[in-house]
């Protein structure tokens, strides 16, 4: 017995058909790049270029050309760092976490959503590998054994923690991304007319055929890796946490982190991804199949992750106060009404405040409104990394220690040029891949119960 | 024609000896010894083709490998024949006495390969007594200056040839002699007898010479005084360890007042609490914080121009007391709170335990000095003037005199020898000095005054020098060559000597006879005459060497007691007239380090931040709060002073707690135009660093006034950021320094320190340093925050020891500063809010509460309290940084030490983050072979100065204190070698060996007898930060203040 | 049997015969008929996953869950036979007075070990079940199926009564019926 379900309103609209999907999703892949598409590309590449002369500044005269000093020995590096690392945390959450919890409407947004973390990932480290004083050697970090009388790594730091998590993370996410593609690269192998186009579809395809005993296994891995990366992307940004969580420095050695941060990098990662679709449904006219739903939806995690993090922030400052530490009171005392006070209070204002409007149907579901908050909130979670990594530094247990620190010029280059690597993948990603997981989608064209 | 000469290999060859035929048909005569070689490696020599193959193939692949990887060529230079005191690898040490300044404080050079490479005090010196200065450690980077002199300069053009410049000086002199035109020598004080017999032969030779004696910053107050009160031009000798009560009015003899590191000896021997004896109290009043005021139990504000009220009166109420004679004035000054009475009552108490002494150059002042100390009874007990110190002779007067003459053209011929007027006396001596027939220079390099001069004959450099000196009375110090001369210079003396034609015989060289190779090493000129000069008193080579291996030599100490004939009643006018002094005191100072300028060119002296502002690379002038307050003046603005006709714009300017109202301060010694590129040179195109204050120096009774009444002070139109290593000042209330009074310290011994221990609790059981088994070394140090002065002596000693390179104003502006240790300075200010408890606040919170209540006087920021607390690498046996590490490059020894491995660094900088106490440096640059960081190691000569034991870091790895890592390995095998037990090892760090005050003790704890493990027993012995429990290596002793509460 | 899935190469099948459908129910209907009727479906082709398809045509379930635990294990042993290797027994070094004995801090590498081993053994034992490889030519049968169209191949031979099945085809909605002998296909 099988009818159109009369309660859910369409994941998709606009009555496509299977052929449909295939058509509008691979129509930017088989066509010419749009004016937009080339514009877009150029500037991405631009601020690229501003990375590329940035690290090379860098690495030719040396960190001394940040602005980080004796206390302050992160600054604007690890702050970007936690940052992309944040971003690079809702694609495999839609894509894991909601396909464990059978949330259909993932099925439009978890593709371009994992292309984001993947790149997300790539701009975060960036910074932990380029931050190193002697970058040329940043290879003993892995436990290789080696010329030093076979000296290994310290199991004990978190850094040497951060090198494992994030390497999983970013090839197991690779690999989802790249399983979850393959049926898709299919579909565009037989539709491709160039020769080279067709070479390398193929090459990629792995000779799909969409034989139903391949898609049963092919279903199973889905389910399967999906439950392996939630523990994986929530274990990520705990991981990242530790950095400062297992450290002495108050404001830092706050057990609260793990969660904390989790929840914070949901949190930026769907603003990201809000920004993206937003402007990717209108430049590519996707509506039907990223709905007022899908955007309505991600408002809603929006706002809940945003009062997690708030409530995190209210806690930490409580306890503070709470523990009696005269040093981890000042600590966040300084961070409100310090030299740095903006900082805080723009982080909480973005972070605890802003997301608070989409209580409002009006603020969830429309576009231009979301576009805004979604930057809002990015440049929220940039603050809330700054205050806790250089407002609890600049002024720690010494007071003879304090200093005050500003980002310098290649600091801020280097910073915006991790857009350009961001943005310049993420073109090129809309150009050659299907943005919208189209064998997924083709499930959905008629929601059963 | 042909050569058919036949030459033979040997006898054999000649008489055709069959086997040495045989043999020589073979490459090698003789069979080589391959199987010893081999031998051991079980290598077959009888090899046949396979094993050929095999060898041919190693070698290839052996060939290949090696030519992968490409090392850089070293050019190293053995020695032919092993200089008899040369071991390489080996320090040796000499006794020899500091040049820098003319204390002439013994020190001990350390000496490797033939360079001196450390300059430390020499225990056996009654001067330095084993510690040393800044300035005199960091003069040794003066001997490694690419900017001295290579050559003699003929008017401005460099000869390598002596002669010809000897003989047009001594036919000019000749001239000038028999025109019976004057010429005089212009000397620093000179208390070398060699070199004053040398003055005194030149003097012979040319009749009409004469020797006037010049110090830029002099003590012609004390001078004349004691030369009218007791008919001896002296300075006395002044004994801080009979003292129980020390009076200072404006003097910084901690820091730069006569013989500091003599007086820190004497000073802190009675300023450590100890059971069954007086701990001294220390009073000073003064106008700037002084380095020594930062010390004192209690300091009261004084406007310096008013000193001869506070001094009379002052005498007013001991005379009262003593019921002798009065000084007939109408009445007396008694500034708030009447301090004059009761330092005078606790003065009276401690008659013949006390000392008065006066900062200033003002001889009434001196006189006044001389009274109370005659009332007191000190004279022969604190004070000795019948041995009395000759390291500062100048008398103003004449200099000011020899000026006029030489504009007047009515001086010949001019003479400076470690003189440098032009710069810091007047700049009236340029045209002055174009006046004379001939004028000379001994300066190291083209200083201002070299440079105006027709003929420079550059001095050695102390370190290249024979000599000798008498610092006091019957002290004599000795002075030897640790390295033969850098450049082409010659010792002051011997020019001296050769233009007098005076140069002594060389036969009687005692080095003649050593002769290696045949090839005669033969003694500087001056060695012969020194040694002839000594001849009297030390006859036999034994003697002679013997002090010169000791450094020092004292014949027993004459006294006769003083003869008091000073009258005060005819200094009333001079007294009633300073009441007249209104509107803001300018006070000129000498700042620790840089002092008179002299050592200009000296980057770690730049570097070293000011022990009491912090101010690195610049002078400044230092307002009090409430002038700051009227001007509006904010942080990073500049001031304009006026005084009389001469005006300075924009001066760099930092508001100074414990600045005395209506007073300001500036440092004399910077604003060098000739010094070099780091100092500042025109010539070079180099800014000055720093303004000179010299040409506001005013005049106080016929003496060089220091004190300068009535100048105008307006905010400047620029603004300047001075660059400071610390920039918040005050400790914020935090258990971080502890302190007590003595009054509390004798009813409980524990007293500031008795708070109770934290809780701190450890998942992993506590390690024992063990070695196989047996208990190993267990390092530790203990400071004494009551011995320790600020001086900052230990802050350079540890940067030539172990190399920390000098990175300039702007980096430490960023804040970068490189500096190993470092001396934490913080501020308590008075507290007059009843809501706040505690007589002093720390916390900016509470300050700024006050500041808004204050009615304008800011007397809150008058009245301060200052403590000093080193601080370096705490070395924590359970270390923050270590478990930070990704890859391992810092770890803990069996030793109890934190130790970095460089090469194993990638720099994360995490362990740097993770420092509780924010003690460890990271290389932001390459900081050698850097044209960025033109200092000593970015040229040859200057990296003769970096100490061989040490590596000099790379770019972008941590660094941080090591315990002087490679002393205690030389400390261990000098032990082993010499089969003593290892708690036997004495180990002293370069901040230990350097310490004038004795502050700083590092030993094994393991070792139960060891000093540091009693400091460790002590009851004044916290360690900072004990609640976070990363149980650090460094104690610190509680400081105690000789107040009634604190 | 061997890791490769024979089912799915369609080398030396030298007839089949093909329906092609555009509608997945029917689709579904046609499979569970043909499965009753007897016939040995070779495979059914479509662009996206059918559910219960495979089920339909009793396809053995994937052995895949136990290989990403035996991946697991062997990530999760190797992981800590690699610390406790180099920080026990190779070179145990004092850090800030931490145990070198297993402590929590050994938790996260290992962890994220185990998760790396696992997802990379399953995927690489995902491609070889499924003969995929880089750059391999894909047998299509209807170079639509990857887009909207559904193919369900029937292998002919001895006991296969091709008219009852191109019948139960033709019945259950197939847009087009073809026959593959050697490289050819020809709609009948």
């Amino acid at each position: 017995m099988i009818h159109d379900s009369l309660i859910r309103e369409r994941l998709v609209t606009g009555g496509k058909t299977t052929s449909d999907v295939t058509r509008d999703i691979t129509r930017p892949i088989l066509n010419k790049p749009s004016t937009a598409w080339k514009v877009g590309f150029t500037l991405s590449v631009i601020f690229l270029a501003i990375f590329v002369v940035s690290l090379f500044w860098t690495l030719w005269t040396g960190i001394g050309t940040w602005n980080v000093n004796k206390s302050v020995m992160w600054g604007w590096d690890i702050t970007n760092f936690v940052f992309w690392v944040g971003i690079g945390h809702a694609g495999t959450l839609i894509s894991a976490i909601l396909l464990l919890f059978r949330q259909k409407w993932r099925m439009s947004i978890n593709r371009s959503a994992e292309a984001m973390t993947i790149f997300a990932v790539i701009c975060a480290a960036m910074f932990p590998v380029f931050h190193m004083g002697r970058v040329w050697v940043g290879y003993w970090a892995l436990p290789l054994p080696n010329a030093f009388g076979s000296l290994w790594v310290n199991f004990h730091s978190p850094l040497l923690w951060d090198v494992f998590a994030i390497s999983t993370y970013f090839s197991v996410s690779l690999l989802f991304w790249y399983i979850g593609l393959i049926p898709d690269i299919a579909t565009i192998r037989d539709k491709v007319k160039t020769k080279a186009a067709q070479y390398w579809y193929r090459f990629f395809s792995m000779g799909w055929t969409g034989s139903t005993r391949t898609w049963a296994r092919y279903e199973l891995i889905s389910l399967i890796l999906a439950g392996l990366s939630t523990p994986l992307v929530l274990s990520v940004h705990s991981i990242v946490s530790t950095d400062f969580a297992t450290s002495v420095i108050p404001g830092w050695h706050t057990t609260i982190f793990p969660p904390y941060f989790v929840a914070g990098a949901i949190f930026s990662g769907f603003g990201m991804v809000a920004t993206l679709l937003v402007v990717a449904r209108k430049v590519m006219n996707y509506e039907n199949y990223i709905t007022i739903g899908h955007l309505e939806a991600m408002c809603k995690i929006i706002m809940l992750t945003g009062s997690l993090v708030g409530i995190a922030y209210l806690t930490e400052f409580f306890i503070a106060q709470y523990s009696g530490v005269e040093y981890e009171q000042y600590a966040f005392l300084n961070r409100a009404s310090g030299p740095y006070w903006w900082a805080y209070w723009s982080m909480m204002f973005c972070n605890l405040v802003s997301p608070q409007v989409f209580w409002f149907k009006w603020a969830r579901t429309t576009p231009w409104f979301i576009f805004i908050m979604s930057i809002v909130v990015n440049v929220g979670m940039w603050f809330e990394r700054f205050v806790i990594i250089v407002t609890s530094l600049h002024r720690d247990y010494l007071p003879s220690s304090w200093v005050m620190y500003a980002g310098s010029l290649t600091e801020i280059g280097l910073f915006l040029g991790t857009f350009g690597i961001f943005f310049t993948c993420f073109f090129l990603f809309a150009k050659f891949l299907p943005v919208i997981n189209m064998s997924e989608i083709k499930t959905i064209l008629r929601n059963r119960e | 024609m042909s050569n058919n000469q036949k030459y033979w290999k040997g006898e054999e060859e000649l008489a055709k000896d069959p086997a040495f035929l045989a043999a020589s048909k073979n490459e090698f005569p003789d069979a080589l010894p391959l199987d010893e070689v081999l031998g051991e490696e079980g290598v077959e020599l009888k090899s046949n083709r396979r094993d050929f193959l095999k060898f041919f193939g190693f070698s290839v692949t052996a060939v290949a490998l090696a030519a992968c990887y490409k090392t850089k060529v070293r050019h190293a230079v053995p020695y032919l024949v092993k200089p008899e005191d040369v071991t390489p690898g080996v320090a040796s040490y000499y006794s020899s006495t500091c040049g820098a300044c003319s204390t002439g404080c013994g020190v001990e050079v350390k000496v490797r390969e033939g360079r001196p490479i450390k300059v430390d005090g020499n225990p056996r010196s009654s001067i330095s007594r084993g510690g040393l200065c800044a300035t005199g450690q960091a003069s040794l980077l003066s001997l490694y200056d690419t900017e001295r002199l290579a050559n003699p300069l003929a008017y401005g053009t460099e000869t390598s040839d002596w002669t010809k410049i000897d003989q047009e000086i001594t036919a000019k002199l000749k001239a000038v002699d028999q025109a019976k035109g004057r010429i005089v020598i212009l000397s620093q004080t000179i208390h070398s007898p060699s070199t004053l017999k040398a003055v005194a032969d030149f003097k012979s030779k040319f009749t009409t010479a004469e020797h006037i004696t010049y110090d830029a910053i002099s003590y012609s107050g004390i001078i004349t005084a004691n030369k009218e009160d007791f008919g001896k031009p002296a300075i006395p000798t002044y004994k801080f360890e009979n003292a129980e009560l020390i009076v200072s009015f404006g003097a910084d003899f901690l820091g730069s007042w006569i013989s500091p590191v003599e007086y820190t000896k004497g000073y802190v021997a009675n300023r450590i609490p100890t059971a069954g004896k007086t701990m001294s109290k220390h009073i000073q009043f003064e106008s700037n914080l002084s380095m020594t005021g930062t010390n004192a139990d209690e300091r009261f504000p004084m406007k310096a121009s008013k000193e001869l009220l506070y001094l009379s009166s002052l005498y007013f109420h001991i005379a009262d007391k003593a019921g002798s004679k009065q000084i007939p004035i109408a009445q007396n000054y008694e500034p708030p709170g009447n301090p004059l009475k009761k330092t005078a009552g606790m003065l009276w108490n401690a008659k013949g335990k006390s000392l008065v002494i006066s900062g200033s150059n003002d001889p009434v002042a001196q006189k006044l000095v001389n009274g109370i100390n005659m009332l007191l009874e000190n004279y022969g007990k604190t004070i000795d003037i019948s041995n009395h110190s000759n390291q500062y002779k100048g008398v103003d007067a004449d200099t000011d005199t020899l000026l006029k003459d030489l504009s007047a053209g009515k001086v010949s011929a001019v003479i400076f020898y470690n003189t440098n007027p032009i710069y810091n006396h007047s700049a009236s001596w340029a045209e002055a000095i174009k006046k004379a027939a001939l004028s000379v220079s001994f300066a190291h390099a083209k200083d201002e005054t070299a440079s105006a001069c027709q003929y420079v004959c550059p001095d050695n450099h102390y370190l290249e020098s024979w000599g000798d000196a008498e610092p006091r009375a019957g002290e004599f110090h000795f002075m030897q060559p640790t390295i033969s001369n850098v450049f082409n210079t010659r010792q002051a003396q011997l020019s001296l000597l050769t233009w007098a034609e005076a140069t002594p015989k060389t036969e009687n060289d005692p080095f003649a006879s050593k002769a290696i190779l045949s090839q005669k090493l033969s003694a500087s000129p001056y060695y012969i005459y020194m040694k002839s000069n000594w001849a009297g008193q030390l006859s036999s080579n034994e003697a002679f060497n013997k002090v010169l291996h000791d450094g020092v030599w004292t014949v027993t100490a004459e006294s006769n007691p003083a003869s008091y004939s000073g009258d005060l009643a005819i200094l009333v006018d001079a007294i009633t007239r300073s009441n007249k002094n209104s509107g803001t005191d300018l006070i000129l100072y000498s700042q620790v380090y840089v002092k008179d300028g002299a050592h200009g060119n000296n980057p770690w002296l730049h570097e070293l931040p000011d022990p009491v502002s912090k101010v690195t690379w610049d002078n400044y002038v230092s307002l009090p709060k409430s002038l700051a307050h009227k001007l509006n003046f904010t942080e990073g603005d500049t001031v304009n002073l006026k005084v009389g006709n001469v005006t300075l714009n924009n001066v760099p300017a930092m508001v100074q707690p414990g600045q005395a109202n209506e007073t300001v301060g500036l440092a004399l010694g910077y604003g060098r135009t000739a010094a070099g590129k780091v100092g500042g040179s025109k010539e070079k195109g180099f800014d000055a660093v720093g303004v000179s204050a010299w040409p506001l120096a005013s005049s106080q009774n016929g003496s060089r006034g220091w004190v300068v009444s009535g100048v105008e002070i307006s905010k400047g139109d620029d603004s300047y950021a001075l660059a400071q290593t610390q920039t918040h000042h005050s400790v914020e209330g935090r258990d971080l320094v502890r302190e007590a009074s003595y009054a509390d310290w004798k009813k409980n011994s524990k007293a500031g320190n008795d708070k109770e221990k934290p809780h701190v609790y450890t998942i992993w059981e506590k390690r024992e340093y063990r070695k196989d088994g047996s208990p190993n070394h267990l390092w530790a140090m203990a400071i004494d925050l009551n011995a320790c002065t600020g001086c900052g002596s230990c802050v350079v000693s540890c940067s030539i020891e172990n190399n920390v390179p000098i990175v300039g104003r702007d980096e430490i502006r960023l804040r970068r500063e490189m500096t190993w240790i470092r001396i934490d300075r913080y501020y308590s200010f008075a507290n007059s809010n009843k809501e706040i408890e505690g007589n002093y606040v720390t916390r900016e919170k509470e300050i700024g509460q006050i500041d808004k209540a204050d009615k304008g006087d800011f007397a809150h920021w008058e009245k301060i309290k200052v403590i000093h607390q080193p601080m370096m690498c705490q070395h924590c046996s359970q270390a923050p940084c270590e478990t930070v590490c990704p890859v391992l490059a810092t770890t803990h020894s069996t030793e109890g030490l934190n130790q970095m491995t460089y090469n194993r660094c990638i720099g994360t900088k995490y362990c740097g983050n993770n420092c509780p106490y924010k003690v460890r440096r990271f290389n932001w640059f390459r900081y050698n072979d850097n044209d960025k960081f033109d200092f000593h190691f970015n040229n040859p000569l200057g990296k003769m100065v970096i100490n061989p034991d040490v590596t000099v870091r790379t770019r972008g790895v941590m660094e941080k204190c090591s315990f002087c890592v490679q002393r205690i390995q030389e400390g261990k095998l000098k032990a082993k070698r010499d089969g003593e037990s290892p708690s036997k090892v004495k180990v002293e760090t370069a901040c230990q060996r350097a310490c004038p005050a004795n502050a700083i003790v590092f030993g094994d704890l393991h070792n139960p007898d060891s000093e540091i493990s009693k400091l460790y027993k002590n009851d004044r012995a916290f360690g900072v930060l004990e609640e976070i429990n990363v149980q650090s290596s460094v104690k610190y002793m509680t400081k105690i203040r000789n107040t009634e509460t604190i | 049997m061997g890791i490769i899935d024979k089912n799915l190469s369609l080398r030396n099948r030298n007839r089949m015969l093909l329906g092609i459908w555009e509608d997945e129910d029917k689709l579904v209907e046609a499979t569970s008929e043909l499965v009753r009727a007897g016939v040995k479906i070779q495979d059914v082709y479509t662009p996206y996953p059918v559910h219960g398809l495979d089920r339909i045509m009793n396809v053995r379930r994937s052995w895949l869950s136990i290989v990403a635990f035996l991946c697991g294990m062997t990530g999760f042993s190797l992981a800590f036979w690699m610390i406790y290797y180099m920080y026990v027994q190779d070179w145990p070094i004092d850090v800030g007075n931490k145990p070198v004995r297993f402590g929590p801090s050994w938790v996260p590498v290992l962890f994220e070990a185990t998760v790396l081993c696992t997802a990379f053994g399953m995927a690489f034992f995902f491609f070889f079940r499924n003969r995929m490889i880089w750059g391999i030519k894909p047998a299509l049968l209807d170079e639509r199926q990857t887009d909207d169209r559904m193919v369900i191949a029937v292998e002919t031979g001895e006991g296969v009564d091709e008219k009852k099945v191109l019948k139960i085809m033709k019945d259950h909605g197939a847009v087009e019926l073809r026959e593959k002998s050697g490289g050819v296909q020809t709609t009948i």
